[in-house]
């Protein structure tokens, strides 16, 4: 996919409309930074989840949600998934 | 179907997005009295080692542990005992702390008009019935709780009663709902879940197709009246309880092994009458044997946890959007029940294959 690192930025805010979150700690969201310090719900996490396999048409394991603790974690799995079961 | 073509789908997109915006709720519970007018057969209070300990009495020790909780990332309480309502200052100093909850409550003693909390008033059985299972202390058969739970409650918007089938009182569903119905009040189902270290007469393992068809009866006759869905009644009455159909996601069932994370699994405490918790007592009914666990309010959080699982295909969502539907109608006062977006299915779906 192209333009990851952005685009993963832009699933998280869609993931996170309507939530009590602030959108300009959003905006200023590090990469390393860890997605528990802005206190997003799991399921909304959940729905960033389902949204990121939507677009890069693959799929990201439930027992693998507890690792991809910020964005810089999640374009690595992304990245590193060789797995053929693990894309569509 | 991907999870964007889902939410495509009119109905399914304009309900996800209704509940969503719920998903801040974060729930914990708290056992405020360890006093009660009766002793019924069933109750999990008096399960367990938790009623011996020395109850903290104090209203303003309730409002600082409160106010601790709401800086701890509490957004909504269940507030529980044995019988809350003999504590009416303590419940004043948490809703004037975290206003957004739920009371269990017998209904024998009505609890302030003033506190807008959801009132959830248990109901085990018919007028001739319900009195063998609400024994006084001593033993006696007591009130049909029932009676009292409709005039102290009458028009009333705050109250959901909450009826619980168990092994023998299936049949006795109806009289219950054309009372509640009757008086314009609304219902829920509960399933009774065995105990821990006990083997109850309540337990439903043979009667659990019996108990969804009647679920569905009552569901198909009161309609509105009915806060439950056709998902709700095949996750609580298959033949395997919720953990063996979702894993767990409370601390309990984690510091026992489960491998399920996320949800509340990071902040639900069961509280005690002392203001102590334990992480091997924290689930919503500690001290239910798991295996066995079908309980309502465990129902809530791990089938709400279980979003991924359910959004493998249309029909799985459908049910899951009508199950945290219900679930949020059943629990946050003033949230409206939609029309069920799962129809009533030939075969179960259950248990969902990964």
């Amino acid at each position: 996919m192209e333009n990851l690192p952005e685009k993963l930025r832009e699933l998280l805010k869609t993931s996170l409309q309507g939530g009590n979150y602030d959108p300009e700690s959003l905006d200023r969201l590090q990469p390393d930074a860890l997605l528990e310090d802005l206190g997003i719900d799991s399921l909304d996490m959940t729905d960033f989840f389902l949204r990121v396999q939507d677009a890069c048409n693959c799929r990201i394991k439930r027992e693998d949600f507890s690792r991809l603790v910020s964005l810089s974690a999640i374009q690595a799995y992304l990245e590193q998934s060789t797995d053929p079961a693990q894309k569509e | 179907m991907s999870f964007a073509a889902l939410l495509q789908i009119p109905e399914l997109g304009e309900r996800y997005r209704k509940i969503k915006q719920y998903f801040f709720l974060k729930e914990s519970a708290y056992d405020v009295t360890s006093a009660c007018q009766l002793r019924c057969d069933g109750c999990y209070f008096f399960e367990g080692a938790k009623s011996q300990l020395r109850d903290n009495r104090d209203p303003e020790a309730w409002r600082s542990f409160f106010t601790d909780e709401k800086q701890r990332g509490i957004t909504y309480v269940v507030l529980a005992g044995a019988e809350p309502a003999l504590v009416p200052k303590v419940l004043k100093a948490c809703y004037e702390v975290i206003p957004l909850g739920c009371i269990a409550t017998n209904g024998l003693r009505a609890i302030d008009p003033e506190l807008r909390y959801r009132i959830h008033l248990s109901v085990w059985g018919d007028s001739a019935h319900d009195p063998l299972y609400r024994k006084l202390y001593g033993g006696h058969p007591g009130p049909d709780c029932l009676t009292a739970q409709l005039k102290n409650y009458k028009n009333d918007d705050r109250t959901l009663f909450v009826y619980t089938f168990n092994h023998h009182n299936i049949d006795q569903v109806m009289e219950v709902a054309n009372r509640i119905t009757g008086e314009g009040h609304q219902l829920t189902f509960n399933v009774f879940s065995n105990p821990q270290h006990s083997s109850s007469s309540l337990k439903v393992d043979d009667t659990l197709a019996k108990i969804y068809d009647r679920m569905i009866d009552v569901m198909e006759r009161f309609g509105d009246s009915v806060i439950y869905s056709y998902y709700n009644a095949e996750v609580h009455t298959h033949t395997k309880g919720l953990h063996d159909l979702f894993g767990c996601i409370y601390p309990r069932a984690r510091q026992m092994g489960s491998q399920v994370k996320g949800g509340i699994g990071s902040t639900f405490r069961s509280y005690r009458t002392d203001l102590t918790h334990s992480v091997e007592t924290d689930c919503c009914v500690p001290d239910t044997d798991c295996v066995d666990c079908r309980h309502f309010a465990a129902g809530s959080a791990i089938v709400t946890s279980q979003l991924h699982l359910h959004a493998e295909t249309e029909q799985r969502f459908r049910g899951w959007l009508d199950y945290v539907d219900s679930y949020l109608a059943t629990w946050v006062l003033g949230f409206k029940k939609g029309v069920n977006l799962y129809s009533r299915p030939k075969e179960s779906i259950l248990p969902l294959e990964t």
